[in-house]
Formats: structure tokens, sequence, C-alpha cells
């Protein structure tokens, strides 16, 4: 292995891995945060402040649900633009399938459906024309949740995490792709670049000069992070791998998956296409049952993951049950089917193949629905590390040039610190300030959710215009004080979202631990409390440091520059 | 990697050839090149392998699953081979040329299975 290969993967991992890094780091981030999703979602809506629950009944509630459930505008407006003709009206349309969906962290009941419509498809090579419906129900009751009532966690940060709300073209998932392929990447030419992994390992030298002692926790981080950000990278692609990054059964072999589903289908006997037939519902409540008898035969009881429905009150049409992934790595599985009409069963899922094993082995450790507290921290661990290992190369980088770029005049060093100060307490101080306003606005407020989304983007672009502001010094080798800035409006944020909690529902901490244990909203507390002592300490040592780098306490700096 | 297949110092720095638009160019060609090449080779790869396995009796689901994970698993080498290889045109046979021909032939593939 020579140099020039070496250089060649230095190259990568400095200019690749400053790019894509700050795209890399909110996936990393926000990734952390969507481990505990669900718990975010229960502290930005005191309503839904309830323990978990199971699937409810079907025939007792959730077929008069059903009943109720109109296709959402969005997706409306979406299939408006498929199809020729104008639309017929909403309340008009039959749902032909449907799901319900709960783990074992829900409070709430997720369900959907799909609508058929008569109009004809723009593009021959789209699929059925149906427009969905879905919404979101509170299982002990069958209440359907407003629709402006934003779930902070698993409809914001989650989908940050993977698609950085940038819908159009799919380009959010096309930038986290391209991210995670260059965490991929980074990883291999980082193993490349640096002989002595063992002992990077063990190497942390926070008295040393800021380069020096920054590069030691970027090469740590990468370590002992190594095996997890390589197999979250890697899971990630994969999780979207057909049908964003490399969608072959849609595009070029979309004739040879269409026959491979009317194969599978003959295989299964799972009917692919309704037979026009009408026919009324046996009692799902019944089937479900037998799937759970079935599924305690096999020594694998559980609760219903996933219930669905195809061909709704057609002849052909059929009732899946899923069992609930909180004892497995995969998410959903064994299930069992039956006919819709009369409640006979009609296949039980055989054993996976060794592939399919594999590929939910890997997908579900990435979605980590199973059940495992400790793991779960672990994760929210691994994923704040990898943000460490971004954010201490971003530092590597410019401490690495700043001096230079001062005495030349270049503003290099300058722009890419602002920009780190942005991604990374910038970050910070946007999720944390959506949850202070998701406690400020009104309850019953029109379009309430709009406006935390709003809240989201304003302060997160306050936050870049103030690491641009205030970035000058970098370009005079002193250090941004937005960062320390920043690092204050985190913990007093941080500190305003925990008593504005309290204020607004009740629920302060003595409460949550001790007297009503409720640990999805008080693990956002201590959370929230965490972020703003880290931040309050990070502050402090930055002020030390800016005080030190000041002509009148120079003496220090020379010292320190001695080293250079 | 070969003893003379390195990639050459001024393929990943422009100023270490002078500051011409020349060495840029040249950056971002292979940078580009690498990338997208590696992408569309992939791509083919995967067309190849999910008509292939179907050919051989697998099904459309279980060849695609296996394709996906083997993608990720291909796409990280070829892009680092393509980066380092001093000789673009050849990067540009390998890429070019095996994208073109793995889909070329998975879409044969297809042509001969569909009833």
């Amino acid at each position: 292995m020579q140099n020039s290969f070496r250089q060649a993967m230095a190259w990568l991992h400095t200019w690749y891995g400053l790019v894509l890094g700050y795209v890399l780091i909110v996936a990393f981030f926000f990734g952390a945060l969507s481990v505990f999703d669900r718990e975010i979602d229960r502290w930005a809506i005191p309503d839904t402040r309830f323990e978990p629950q199971v699937m409810p009944s079907y025939d007792g509630m959730l077929k008069d649900v059903y009943e109720r459930l109109k296709p959402h505008p969005d997706d409306w407006a979406f299939t408006e633009m498929r199809v020729v003709g104008p639309m017929p009206d909403p309340d008009t349309l039959t749902l032909t399938s449907l799901y319900a969906y709960t783990t074992h962290r829900d409070p709430l009941l997720q369900i959907g459906g799909e609508f058929a419509i008569p109009n004809r498809l723009k593009d021959s090579a789209d699929d059925h024309a149906h427009v969905h419906g879905w919404t979101t129900i509170d299982p002990r009751s069958g209440e359907m949740l407003p629709d402006d009532q934003l779930k902070i966690g698993s409809e914001w940060f989650y989908p940050m995490h993977y698609g950085l709300h940038l819908g159009w073209n799919n380009l959010g998932y096309w930038l986290v792709g391209l991210s995670a392929f260059t965490m991929l990447i980074a990883l291999v030419t980082g193993i490349v670049m640096h002989r002595k992994i063992f002992k990077e390992f063990f190497t942390f030298r926070p008295w040393k000069r800021t380069q020096r002692s920054t590069l030691d926790l970027h090469n740590l981080t990468g370590v002992v992070g190594t095996p997890f950000h390589l197999f979250f990278a890697f899971t990630g692609l994969i999780i979207f791998a057909s049908f964003i990054y490399f969608p072959a059964g849609s595009s070029l072999l979309k004739p040879l998956h269409d026959q491979g589903e009317v194969l599978e289908s003959a295989e299964t006997g799972l009917p692919l296409e309704p037979a026009g037939v009408p026919a009324p519902m046996a009692s799902v409540d019944v089937m479900v049952s037998e799937a759970k008898r079935m599924w305690a035969e096999r020594d694998m009881a559980g609760e219903v993951g996933l219930l669905t429905i195809n061909h709704r009150n057609d002849i052909n049409g059929y009732v899946s049950v899923y069992r609930a992934g909180s004892d497995r790595v995969a998410l959903v599985g064994e299930g069992i089917h039956f006919k819709a009409s009369t409640g006979d069963l009609l296949r039980e899922d055989p054993p996976r193949s060794v592939v399919d094993e594999i590929n939910e082995f890997l997908t579900g450790l990435h979605l980590q629905h199973f059940e495992h507290w400790l793991l779960r921290w672990l994760y929210v661990f691994g994923g704040l590390i990898g943000c460490v290992c971004i954010a201490t190369g971003f530092i590597f980088f410019v401490e690495k040039r700043k001096r230079k770029h001062a005495e030349k005049g270049s503003q290099g060093a300058r722009i890419v610190d602002a920009l780190a100060v942005a991604t990374c307490t910038g970050m910070v101080i946007a999720a944390v300030g959506m949850l202070v306003v998701n406690r400020l606005l009104p309850a019953g407020m029109e379009g309430r959710g709009d406006w935390e989304a709003a809240s989201f983007w304003g302060f997160w672009l306050l936050a870049f215009a103030h690491a641009v502001f205030r970035s000058a010094p970098v370009a005079r080798n002193l250090l941004n004080p937005a960062w320390r800035e920043q690092c204050y409006a985190i913990a007093a944020l941080g500190v305003a979202a925990v008593v504005l909690n309290w204020l607004t529902t009740g629920d302060h901490l003595i409460k949550t631990i001790f007297l009503e244990t409720y640990w999805p909203v008080a693990g956002v507390d201590l959370s929230l409390l965490a972020t703003s002592a880290l931040s309050l300490f990070a502050a402090r040592k930055l002020a030390a440091r800016e005080y030190a780098q000041q002509p009148s306490n120079v003496s220090f700096e020379a010292g320190d520059v001695a080293h250079v | 990697m070969g003893a003379n297949t390195g990639i050459s110092k001024a393929a990943v720095n422009p100023k270490a050839a002078g500051k011409g638009s020349g060495a840029v160019f040249d950056t971002l060609h292979r940078l580009v090149l690498s990338l997208l090449g590696s992408y569309c080779f992939t791509w083919g790869f995967v067309a190849f392998g999910i008509a292939g396995l179907v050919t051989l009796g697998v099904s459309f689901h279980g060849a695609e699953h296996l394709m996906m994970m083997l993608a990720f698993l291909l796409i990280v080498p070829v892009f680092l081979w393509a980066f380092v290889t001093p000789d673009l045109r050849r990067v540009w046979i390998v890429l070019a040329g095996g994208a073109i021909g793995m889909t070329a032939t998975a879409w044969l593939l297809q042509l001969l299975l569909i009833d």
C-alpha cells in the first residue's frame, strides 16, 4: 500500500467527510432522538400520556372507526395529479384495504387504508388507482386524534433522520443516502489512514492543544463507534434500497416483478386482486384469537403488531394477523392469513429463507422495535458518539487550517467553522426550541403542528445567521464565540422546556418519577436537563478558552501556540 | 492495489500540480466518475443479479433482498477502486461497460422470462 493510495484515502476522508458530514451529523443526531420517538410524542402531546395499549377489538371498535376514516388531504392532492379527470366525492369512496399498527411503546394506534377510485391513471406504469387515508386513534375509545397535533418524535425528528423533510423528488432520501455512503467511505478510508487503530482506542489527551486533543477524540470515537456506524450506515441504505436507491423492481424489471408477484400469490393462496364479487366479513376478532392460539401453540405467545385486511368486502378478501416484534429483532412476523368472508385459515407464513432472515435481522436491528431498554439507550449513545466523531472532524479541519488561513487572509476556515456551529449546536437549538414552542402554543390552536415545524426551521435559521454573524474571530485564528453563546442558548432552552412542561401540564419530575411514574415524560425531561448541564459545562470551558486567547492573557496562548 | 496503481498526488491535490484549471477538472472528473460510475455499475449489478437469480429459480423478492445487501458491499470497493486508479479511461471502460453490459443482460433475461 503506497503513500499515494493512503493520500487518496486521506483526501477522500477529509473532503467527502467535510462536505457530507453536515448532512451525516443531522442524520446521526435525529436518528439518536428517533430511538425514543414515541416517548417524545408523549411529551409533546400531553393528552396521550397514558400506558401502551394492545391492539383493540376489530369487531367491537375498529370496524366503526374505519367507517369514519376519510382519504387524507395530502394524498388526495397527490392522487389528483396522478389521475385523469376529476376525483369523485371523498364521502362516496369505498375502503378496499386497511391496516392497524402498534408496538409495545404505543399508547395510540396508527390506522390507514386504501380507497378505490374509478379514475384512469395518467401513467400506465403506475400501479392501482387508489387514494390513501390514515390517522391515529386512541385505542381505548376509538377517538381520532386531531390531524394538526404534530407527533414531534415520530413525525418530525424521525423523518428528519432519513429524509430531512425535503420531499421534492426524494431529495432528502438521496442526500441522507449519499451521506450514509460517505460514512462507509469515511470509515474505510479512516481505517486505511490510521495504522495504529488499537493505540488510538486508548488515546485521548484533553490537556493537549485543541488540534491534537480534537483529533484524539475524533479517532477514539471513530474507533469505538466503527462497528455501530458501519452497521447503521449499511442497514440504513438497505432499508430504502429497493424503492429509492436501486428501484429495479419498479422500473427496468417491473414486468419481472409483477410476474413474480402473480407467482407468489398463486403459491401462497393469497389473492392478488379482488374478484369483484361482494362478500360480508366474518368476525375478525375470532381470527385474531385463532392466530394468538396458534402462536402460543408454537411457544411464541405475544400481541398483535399489525393487522391488515385486503380486498375488503370482496369474496377474495383476506385478513392477515402479524405478531408484534417485542421479543425479537425482526419487526413483525409469523403472519397468519384467513379468508375474510369465512374466517377459514388460508396460510401460515412458513419459516423465512436464509436471505430473508438476514435481511429482516439487519433492517430490524436498525429500526429496533424490540423491547430492550438498555440496548435502546446504547443506540442513543452510539448515535451521539457518531455526532461527536463528525463534530470533532469539523473542528480538527478548522484548527488545522485556521492559523494558516489567518496569515493568508483566507476565509475558508471561517466558513467551515460557521457551518459547523450552525449544524452542531444549531440543530440542537432547533430541536429543543421546537419543544419549548410546543409547550408555549395554545392547546387547541389551529395549525399548531405547522407553527411547531416553522419554529424548528426558524430556530435553525437564527442559529445559522448567528454563527455566520459571529464568525469573524476565526479569520484571526481565534474561537468563534457563537459556539459558547449557542451552548448557553441550549442550556437555557432545555431548562425552559422542562419548566414549561411542568407549568402547562403539571407533570414535574417528582411526579413523573416518584408519585405517578411515567418514564416517557420523565426520560425526556431528564434528557433535556442533562443536555442543559452538558451545554453549560461546554459553554464555561469555551469561555475559559476565549479568555485565554484575549491579548491581555496572551502568555497562556503563547505556550499553547508553541506546539503548533 | 499494485505497486504503481496509486493515484497521483496531482489528482487529489490540485495544488500539487499547480493552480491550473486542468488539475481541478481532473479532480472533479475523477470524483464524479467514481461516484456516478460506481452507482451505475452497481445498478447494473443489482438488475443483473435479480434477473439472473430469478432465472435460477429464486423468487423475485428473495433475489431483490439479496442483491440490495450485496449492492452496498460492492459499491464501496468499486468507488474506491475508481477513485485511486490512475488511468481514467480504464475506469470509464470498466464502469460504463459493466453498467451497460449488466443492465442489458438483465433486460434480455427478463425478455426470456416473461410469459
